[in-house]
């Protein structure tokens, strides 16, 4: 019961590797001088928050990004698929592209759980695209 | 040597695509080998005497490297290199394979190459430098010359007791003869190679890129870091000063912790340990030398990032 195998992936390595994220949140990036980036994401009180506190004010929750955090933050535009973000990476910090790989899979995977970046999903064929 | 090259007539036909620009360089327990762009080691396994690597492109595995030392009786390199090969695809392809020595490091070689591809093309061969057996099994999906024309021929192997070059990813070193590699940890940006000789031990680790490391925190930082692993046993010796290597792209510094008075009997640990840190400005990398005399730590240094070609 408690000692379950994780699922094995619906997606071959290829179809991973082609999907194209995209961000799922309007939000603000600070950069400070070193680099690293604040981003800023407004948050959306919740339904029992907003019937106690009828003038809620808007409040934003930050993530703080590395410089490889903001160059992968402003690279993902729903138009380059992740083999093009991992090769882009590689080459801007002269990385291995295995390393390139783990370093930036982990990181998307990341941003998928915190709800800032997304797959689209193509209705017809149910695919990611 | 005693070791002959056999061609045939496909070899000396079959054109060789050009070589890339940047061909990264494996040098894994004493074999060398030059692979082509994009692909890396992605499993490792084993040691000197024993052991295998799987090497991957970007989608798929390309290449494994098999090794085991031979026999030390009565061993048949041809027998061996026949029961390989049919081991490996079959008894009836066997007949389709032919001998082919690559180079003056192996003594014999057997070749086979896949008439139908998407299949395997496997060379088996016994070393005449260190006398272990080698495999390599090419997965191929069309007809090319890859194994034979390009990885073949920048195979070689270095001998156990002389100084062996290693060179993993983008980590590179050359290290004294005596030292076994005891443990590695290769992970994304931080690559770390542990050497052992007897109570001795030696580390070499890169860190990458430079620049983010030092974000983090300062060059001093990191070597107290480095050297927290010697507390129990060792002690500080001040601040780390700066050490001058002839390389102008080196920016070392350097501390060396005593052991402590308490472990005053444990004759069999080194009385000092040294952490050499740099920042090598050319490949904007970090590197860390802990060894546990100060001219063995300077002599890797100054190794590092060096390709042996």
């Amino acid at each position: 019961m408690f000692n379950r195998r994780p699922r094995p992936s619906k997606f071959t390595r290829e179809q991973s590797l082609a999907m194209k994220p995209i961000q799922l949140v309007e939000a603000e990036l600070k950069l400070d001088e070193q680099g690293n980036g604040k981003l800023a994401v407004p948050v959306r009180p919740t339904r029992v928050a907003r019937w106690f506190i009828k003038d809620a004010k808007p409040r934003t929750k930050s993530f703080e990004l590395d410089p490889v955090g903001v160059f992968v933050w402003n690279e993902i535009d729903g138009k380059k698929s992740v083999e093009q973000l991992i090769r882009k990476i590689a080459s801007e910090y002269n990385l291995e592209l295995r390393q390139a790989e783990a370093s930036t899979t982990a990181f998307l995977k990341t941003l998928m759980t915190k709800g800032l970046i997304g797959i689209p999903i193509d209705k017809e064929s149910g695919k990611k695209r | 040597m005693g070791s002959k090259i056999i061609k045939t007539d496909a070899m000396q036909t079959s054109a060789c695509p050009p070589p890339t620009a940047h061909r990264p360089r494996l040098s894994w327990h004493g074999w060398q080998l030059a692979l082509p762009e994009d692909w890396s080691p992605v499993k490792i396994e084993g040691d000197w005497n024993k052991g295998s690597i799987v090497i991957a492109d970007f989608h798929t595995t390309r290449l494994l490297i098999r090794w085991q030392s031979a026999p030390k009786r009565k061993f048949d390199a041809d027998a061996w290199t026949r029961s390989a090969i049919a081991a490996e695809v079959g008894q009836l392809m066997l007949e389709k394979s032919v001998e082919h020595v690559p180079g003056e490091s192996f003594a014999a070689g057997r070749l086979f190459v896949e008439p139908e591809p998407p299949g395997r093309d496997v060379w088996v061969g016994q070393s005449s430098v260190s006398n272990r057996l080698l495999e390599v099994v090419h997965q191929t999906k069309s007809v090319n010359t890859l194994l034979r024309d390009q990885l073949l021929p920048a195979l070689s192997d270095q001998k156990q007791d002389g100084s062996l070059h290693w060179s993993i990813f983008d980590l590179s070193c050359t290290i004294p003869p005596g030292w076994k590699l005891t443990s590695q940890r290769l992970n994304a940006g931080d690559l770390t190679l542990s050497f052992g000789m007897k109570n001795r031990a030696l580390i070499v680790r890169q860190l990458a890129p430079a620049k983010l490391a030092l974000a983090r925190q300062s060059l001093e930082r990191w070597l107290d870091a480095q050297q927290r692993i010697w507390k129990k046993t060792y002690r500080g010796n001040g601040k780390p000063g700066s050490v001058e290597m002839p390389s102008e792209t080196l920016a070392v510094i350097g501390r060396t912790l005593r052991r402590r008075r308490r472990f005053f009997l444990a004759r069999w640990m080194a009385s000092e340990r040294v952490t050499l840190a740099a920042q090598d400005h050319a490949r904007d990398r970090l590197v860390f030398v802990d060894a546990d005399s100060s001219e063995l730590a300077r002599d890797i240094l100054a190794t590092v990032g060096k390709d042996a070609g």
